[in-house]
């Protein structure tokens, strides 16, 4: 039964090894690349088929043992295998000639090729359509590969006896490879799941070896490629038998590579706008701080300067309250003191300079607007006011009232006040039984009026006394 | 092969390492910057609401003041008239005193000159009728 595997299914047992970290680093991408990588693979294996029979007839024209031949054909052939194909980098060293699928997947085998071969079932000739890959595939250092290789090449000229040579070569290197690996290589079928784990932990270690077998520069820019898409592919199992199926679905090549874009496009898609977004919230996290800081450091600003102010207000306020307190004291004293001047006065001339009595003031109501001065000053603050309020003005009409304003000048503010209120009333006063006494103060009031001197501190009259103001300005009606 | 195999543990067991080493200052680091972004967010909130508590209080004591200052502006005329009533009955008992020979006890007048640094008229005039600008002398 003639049996053609795709490129694909081949290359990716071989081409497992990739560097772990570095399929990690690719695996995004490797995966994107796998594709293209596949594709690759693809266009060259046309070639490395005319490559492979040619060699096949060459070797099989000596009758050498196949052995001998196998391991001249494998480093001829590595060396040989030029990379014709222009895009494709030479392959450093690539082990020997392709050999039908089931021998490379005995030997060089990862759990796919396995896979491969248990299901092919067939150890018998098989038209290899890829023998490129085998080829490439012999990245796998150890020597007794190619050898192993090489002879399956041969069979293709006389099957049999190249066949029964070509399985014991197979068998010794099943030993060896299952001695230096930690997990026996199981069939594929035997356990799907476990295998792809050990496939892919297989694959991880071989990878690692490959990686630091190969480290150095010479490897050309294909294999590595090679190398990292068939990883990315490998690496995530579930993707890998994915693709895996979607391959054995359609055998034509083209399907396949559509298949494969497809699902790599919306991948690459997807990782696109995840990786856009990501992007744009860390740059929205980042403004975010950013404007948080800039308010921080604004309030603390602020904050400083509302304290300042705070302790200016506060030093204002304590002031003025000082102030207050400072003044309502001297208020009180003073007041203190008029009043008993004021009773020495009147205890000397019998007249009050004080009317307490006088409904007429106290209706005559505040002059100045209400203050807001606290009731011990009430009552003192009334009559002080309406002094206050005739004190300043204009000097009253008759001559008789302003004989009166002199005097109270003199005395006390209040009984002026009163005069030029009711001047009936003060003249009543007058006419009391001390009369005379209030003539002689008028006497002496008229002597003080008319001497203005500035020079004595608390001489009474203003000087800007003008007794001559025009007394047409009735000010109350008498 | 083994010495190979071994190296290759090797490589891997110190790559395991790395990665789990880097993975763990990664996630410190989130931490940090987790840690420092929500501090910033409690301060700004904490200045906020200060800020405004020190608003108000400035605005109390403020209202406070312009009052306590009001008062003080009316004592201060009240202070001034005191001195004036003061003056005009302490001129009259001289006047008696001198005229009736009475030994009168003249109340000391308050002397501006102590508190030199308060002036007893306020700052600015209180609203008082033009005419008394004219007596003022």
């Amino acid at each position: 039964m003639e049996r053609v595997f795709s490129v694909d299914e081949m290359s990716d047992p071989f081409w497992v090894a990739s560097p772990a970290t570095g399929a990690g680093a690719v695996a995004g991408g490797g995966g994107g690349g796998g594709g293209r990588g596949s594709a690759m693979n693809r266009s060259p294996s046309e070639w490395y088929f005319q490559r492979f029979l040619q060699e096949a007839e060459e070797v099989a024209a000596p009758s050498s043992s196949a052995a001998a031949a196998a391991a001249a054909a494998a480093p001829s052939n590595s060396n040989l295998i030029p990379n014709p194909n222009h895009n494709r980098a030479p392959i450093p060293d690539p082990r020997p000639v392709p050999g039908p699928g089931a021998a490379a997947s005995g030997v060089l085998s990862s759990g796919g090729s396995l896979k491969e071969g248990g299901r092919g079932g067939d150890d018998d000739v098989v038209e290899i359509k890829v023998p490129a890959d085998l080829a490439s595939a012999g990245t796998y250092r150890q020597p007794s590969d190619a050898p192993a290789a090489a002879a399956a090449a041969e069979e293709d000229v006389d099957p049999g006896e190249y066949h029964a040579l070509l399985r014991q070569k197979l068998n010794m290197q099943c030993a060896a490879v299952a001695l230096s690996r930690v997990s026996a290589v199981k069939p594929q079928e035997s356990s799907p799941l476990a295998d792809n784990n050990s496939q892919t932990s297989d694959a991880s270690q071989w990878a690692s070896q490959v990686a630091s077998a190969k480290g150095s520069g010479t490897s050309g820019g294909l294999a590595p490629h090679v190398l990292q898409n068939s990883a990315a592919a490998e690496k995530p199992p579930t993707s890998s038998s994915s693709r895996e199926q979607s391959d054995d679905d359609d055998d034509g090549e083209i399907e396949t590579t559509e298949n494969m874009d497809l699902t790599d496009a919306k991948k690459m898609r997807r990782m696109l706008s995840n990786r856009e977004s990501a992007r744009r919230s860390r740059r929205r996290k980042q403004a975010h701080l950013s404007d948080l800081e800039g308010q921080v450091s604004q309030l603390r600003v602020e904050n400083s300067t509302l304290l300042k102010r705070l302790t200016d207000v506060n030093q204002k306020y304590n002031d003025a309250s000082v102030d207050n307190r400072l003044l309502k004291a001297n208020v009180e004293t003073l007041r203190a003191k008029v009043k008993m001047a004021e009773d020495t006065v009147k205890r000397v001339t019998g007249i009050s300079p004080l009317y307490p009595t006088m409904p007429d003031m106290s209706s005559m109501g505040m002059p100045f607007s209400g203050s807001p001065s606290d009731a011990t000053s009430g009552d003192a603050a009334v009559p002080i006011q309406d002094d206050s309020a005739h004190f300043f003005q204009p000097p009253p009409n008759d001559y008789h009232n302003r004989i009166n304003s002199c005097l109270p000048e003199m005395g006390s503010a209040a009984p002026a006040t009163d005069v030029a209120r009711g001047p009936t009333t003060g003249v009543k006063m007058g006419r009391t039984a001390s009369l005379q006494r209030v003539a002689s103060l008028e006497h002496l009031q008229k002597r003080i009026c008319g001497e203005p001197s500035p020079s004595v501190p608390w001489d009474a009259s203003p000087p800007t006394w003008d007794p001559e103001a025009p007394t047409s300005n009735k000010r109350d009606p008498a | 092969m083994s010495s190979e195999e071994d190296r290759q543990v090797v490589v891997d067991q110190r790559k395991q390492k790395r990665m789990l080493s880097n993975r763990e200052s990664a996630r410190r680091s989130r931490m940090r910057k987790q840690q420092r972004l929500d501090e910033l967010v409690n301060q700004a909130a904490r200045l906020k609401n200060e800020n405004t508590q020190i608003l108000m209080q400035i605005n109390m004591i403020t209202e406070q003041y312009m009052k306590v200052e009001s008062e003080n502006a009316v004592l201060r005329t009240q202070l001034r008239e005191l001195t004036e009533r003061l003056k005009s009955v302490n001129s009259v008992l001289m006047f008696m005193e001198e005229f009736s020979g009475l030994e009168m006890d003249i109340p000391e007048m308050p002397d501006p000159m102590l508190q030199p640094w308060k002036l007893p008229y306020p700052v600015q005039p209180i609203t008082a009728s033009a005419n008394t600008l004219q007596y003022n002398y």
